[in-house]
C-alpha cells in the first residue's frame, strides 16, 4: 500500500459546480459549489437536512443531480454509474455484507474486477494488516465489535486504491472513547495513504479534530469553506458562528465611526476592525475567551451580572451569567484556576478586544 | 418463519397453568386428529372407508403404486407444480424488486393488482382462463395448467419477497455498486443470498398451492388429470381407501419439502 503514488497536494481532485438536487418538492441542494484538493481531508459539516448526505450521494453516483456538474480528476462523472467511478465509500452503518467473511468483504471490489486470486489474497492481507485486523479474516461481520466493523469497512473501501474516499458519518454508532480513537486512526491512515477524502458529519467537534478544511453546509448550500481554525475563529455569518462551537452572539449596530458597535442593551463594544457604519452585526465572543472577575468600582457596569448556573465539565467550568442589562453570557474557565464563583455571586465579564468577531446579522 | 423468543412475565398465576395446557392439547388434537384418522384408514384392510378399520393391510398403497392412472396424475402434478413455481418465483421476485425499489407513476396500482389473483374467486379465474385457452385450442395440456397456476400463485411470492426486500438495507447494494459491481451483480452477490430464506419459503408455498389446486386444473386439464383431480374423481365414483393412502403420501411429501425448506432457507451461511 505504501508504494501508492502520492497525489500532488494542492491540485483540485474533485470539483462540484452548481449542483442542484430536488426530492419531490424539497430542494436538497441549491447550487452547491465545492473544490476538493488532492490528498486533503475535507469535511462537509452541517445539521441534518442541510443536504450534506445528498451531496455525498451525488459524488458517489447514487443520485444524479438535476443541474450542475461533478468532476473527478478532470473527468465529468455527473451521470456516470457508481460502479465506474472508482470511489471508495464507508457507509453510516458500514453496510458490510453479513453473509460474507471479513476477507470476502474486503476482497469484494477485487473479485468484481477479476483480479487473480493469489493477488487478491495478498492485497486483502496487506490492507487488513494496515487496519490491524490480520487475525480476523475468517470472522463474519456480526462477530466483530463496532470498531472492528468500522475498520473492515475502511479496508473494503481502500483495497482497490480508489481515487477518492467518502466517509458518511462513520463514527456515529461508536461510543465516545472509541469514536475519538477511530477519528485519529482514520486521520493517520488517510495521511499515510495520501488519499483525497470527503468526510460527512453533523458533529462539529469531530470536524475540527480531523479535517484539513471544513465546508459548512446549511439549507442546500455551502456557507463557508476554510480550515478548522478559520471557521471557528472567523465564521462568515450567524449560522456558522452558531453551529460551530459554543458561542455568545450578541446583536449590535455599528457606530458612525465604524470602530465600535452598540448592543441592544445600550452598551458599546470596540470592534477589532472597521465595519460599515450603521450595519447590523452579530458580535461573536467564544465562551473560553471570556474572563470573570469580582466587580470593582469604576468599571463598565454594562457587563456586570450575576452567576445563574455553574456546570462542572471535568476540565472546565461552565458559567451562565445573567447580565444586569438583560442578556446572558456563556463563560468557560479551566477547572482549578481561580477565581471560582458560585451561583448568585456578582461578577464582571471581561475580554480582550481581539476576541470579538463581527459577522453579518 | 423466524420466531423471536419473548420472555413472559414471571409472576403469572399458577392456577391457570393446567387450563393453559389443556387448551393447547385441545388445539393440537383438533389440528392433528384428521391426519391421524386418515393415516390409520390408509392401512385398512376393508375395501370401503370405515373407522376404526377391521384389519391392517398395505393393499391401498399397492393399488396406488400399481395404477398407471394414479402415477400419471402424480407425475403431471409434479411437472405442473415445478414449472408454475419456477415461473412465479422468477416473475414474482422481479415484480417485488420493482414494487419496493421502483419510483414510477402507477406503482401503487401495480402493487394492488399483483395480489388480485388472491382476491378473484378461483371459479371466476378458471372460467376466464378456460375461455382464453379454449380459443387458443390449448385445453388438455399440462403446460397450460402450469401457466394458469403460475399466475394463481404469484401473489404468495410477491408478498413474501416484498416483505423481505423492505427490511433489506439498500445501502448494502449501493456499497456493492460503489465497490465496482454492476446493479445485477450487486443483486446476485449481495441481495439474493441474504433474502434466500424468503425465496425458499415463497417457492415452497407456491409449489404446495399449485400441487394442491383443483378448480383450475379441472377446467383446463381435460383428460390430462392432475393428482387433486384424480382424487376428486375417486371420491365421486369409488370411495375406497386409496384416497387415504394418497393423502398420507402427500402429507409425507409436504413434510419432507418443509424440512428441506427450513434447512436451506434458514439464516445465511458464510462465504469464504
Amino acid at each position: 500500500m505504501d508504494a501508492r503514488p502520492l497525489s500532488t497536494p494542492g491540485r483540485v481532485a474533485l470539483s462540484l459546480v452548481g449542483v442542484v438536487k430536488q426530492y419531490d418538492r424539497v430542494q436538497a441542494l441549491r447550487g452547491a459549489d465545492l473544490e476538493v484538493r488532492s490528498g486533503e481531508l475535507l469535511t462537509i459539516l452541517g445539521p441534518s437536512g442541510s443536504g450534506k448526505t445528498t451531496l455525498l450521494k451525488c459524488v458517489a453516483g447514487f443520485e444524479i443531480p438535476e443541474a450542475g456538474t461533478v468532476e473527478l480528476g478532470g473527468r465529468d462523472i455527473t451521470e456516470l454509474a457508481p460502479n465506474r467511478r472508482d470511489i471508495g465509500m464507508v457507509f453510516q452503518n458500514y453496510a458490510l455484507f453479513p453473509h460474507m467473511s471479513v476477507t470476502a468483504n474486503v476482497g469484494f471490489a477485487l473479485r468484481v474486477r477479476r483480479v487473480p486470486r493469489t493477488q487478491i489474497r495478498q492485497r486483502v492481507q496487506a490492507i487488513l494488516a494496515l487496519v490491524g485486523l490480520e487475525e480476523m479474516g475468517d470472522r463474519l461481520p456480526r462477530q466483530l465489535s463496532g470498531g472492528q466493523q468500522q475498520r473492515v469497512a475502511l479496508a473494503r473501501a481502500l483495497v482497490f486504491n480508489p481515487g477518492l474516499l467518502l466517509l458518511d458519518e462513520p463514527f456515529g454508532a461508536l461510543d465516545r472513547k472509541l469514536r475519538e480513537q477511530m477519528q485519529l486512526e482514520v486521520r493517520r491512515l488517510q495521511q499515510r495513504l495520501g488519499i483525497t477524502t470527503i468526510f460527512v458529519t453533523h458533529d462539529q467537534e469531530e470536524a475540527l479534530v480531523i479535517s484539513d478544511r471544513i465546508a459548512v453546509m446549511d439549507l442546500g448550500v455551502i456557507e463557508q469553506l476554510g480550515g478548522p481554525r478559520d471557521v471557528y475563529a472567523r465564521p462568515v455569518n450567524r449560522f456558522v458562528a452558531d453551529f460551530i462551537g459554543e458561542s455568545n452572539l450578541l446583536h449590535a449596530r455599528v457606530t458612525v465611526a465604524g470602530d465600535a458597535a452598540v448592543l441592544d442593551s445600550g452598551a458599546t463594544i470596540a470592534l477589532p476592525e472597521i465595519r460599515k457604519p450603521g450595519e447590523e452585526v452579530g458580535l461573536l465572543i467564544r465562551p473560553e475567551r471570556l474572563e470573570l472577575r469580582p466587580p470593582a468600582p469604576g468599571e463598565d457596569a454594562s457587563f456586570a451580572g450575576e452567576v445563574a448556573e455553574v456546570v462542572y465539565l471535568g476540565n472546565t467550568l461552565k458559567y451562565t451569567v445573567r447580565l444586569d442589562l438583560g442578556s446572558t453570557l456563556l463563560v468557560r474557565r479551566p477547572f482549578g484556576q481561580p477565581p471560582v464563583f458560585d451561583v448568585g455571586q456578582r461578577v464582571q465579564a471581561r475580554w480582550s478586544a481581539d476576541d470579538v468577531h463581527a459577522v453579518r446579522w | 418463519m423466524m420466531a423471536t423468543a419473548r420472555r413472559r412475565p414471571a409472576r403469572r398465576s399458577r392456577t391457570w397453568q393446567p387450563l393453559l395446557y389443556a387448551y393447547c392439547a385441545l388445539v393440537f388434537a383438533f389440528l392433528t386428529a384428521p391426519m391421524v384418522v386418515v393415516a390409520i384408514v390408509s392401512f385398512s384392510s376393508a375395501s370401503y372407508l370405515v373407522f376404526p378399520p377391521p384389519g391392517f393391510s398395505l393393499r391401498w398403497y399397492a393399488r396406488y403404486l400399481n395404477d398407471p392412472i394414479w402415477i400419471d396424475a402424480t407425475v403431471r402434478s409434479f411437472k405442473v407444480g415445478l414449472v408454475a413455481t419456477a415461473i412465479s418465483t422468477v416473475l414474482g421476485t422481479l415484480l417485488a424488486f420493482s414494487l419496493v425499489r421502483g419510483r414510477y407513476p402507477g406503482r401503487a396500482i401495480i402493487d394492488r393488482l399483483s395480489i388480485a389473483p388472491l382476491i378473484v374467486p378461483s371459479m371466476v379465474y378458471s372460467i376466464a382462463v378456460y375461455g382464453l385457452f379454449a380459443s387458443l385450442r390449448l385445453i388438455g395440456s399440462w403446460p397450460t395448467i402450469a401457466l394458469a397456476h403460475a399466475v394463481h400463485i404469484l401473489p404468495y411470492v410477491v408478498l413474501i419477497v416484498v416483505a423481505a426486500l423492505k427490511t433489506f438495507d439498500v445501502a448494502q447494494e449501493q456499497a456493492a455498486m460503489g465497490l465496482g459491481a454492476t446493479r445485477l451483480g450487486a443483486i446476485l452477490r449481495v441481495t439474493l443470498p441474504q433474502i434466500r430464506p424468503a425465496l425458499v419459503s415463497a417457492a415452497f408455498l407456491a409449489f404446495i398451492s399449485s400441487f394442491d389446486e383443483l378448480v383450475i386444473a379441472m377446467f383446463l386439464g381435460g383428460a390430462q388429470m392432475t393428482l387433486p383431480k384424480k382424487m376428486f374423481d375417486n371420491i365421486m365414483t369409488e370411495i375406497d381407501p386409496t384416497i387415504a393412502a394418497v393423502s398420507v403420501l402427500q402429507i409425507v411429501l409436504v413434510a419432507i419439502a418443509l424440512g428441506l425448506a427450513s434447512r436451506f432457507g434458514a439464516g445465511v451461511k458464510p462465504v469464504a
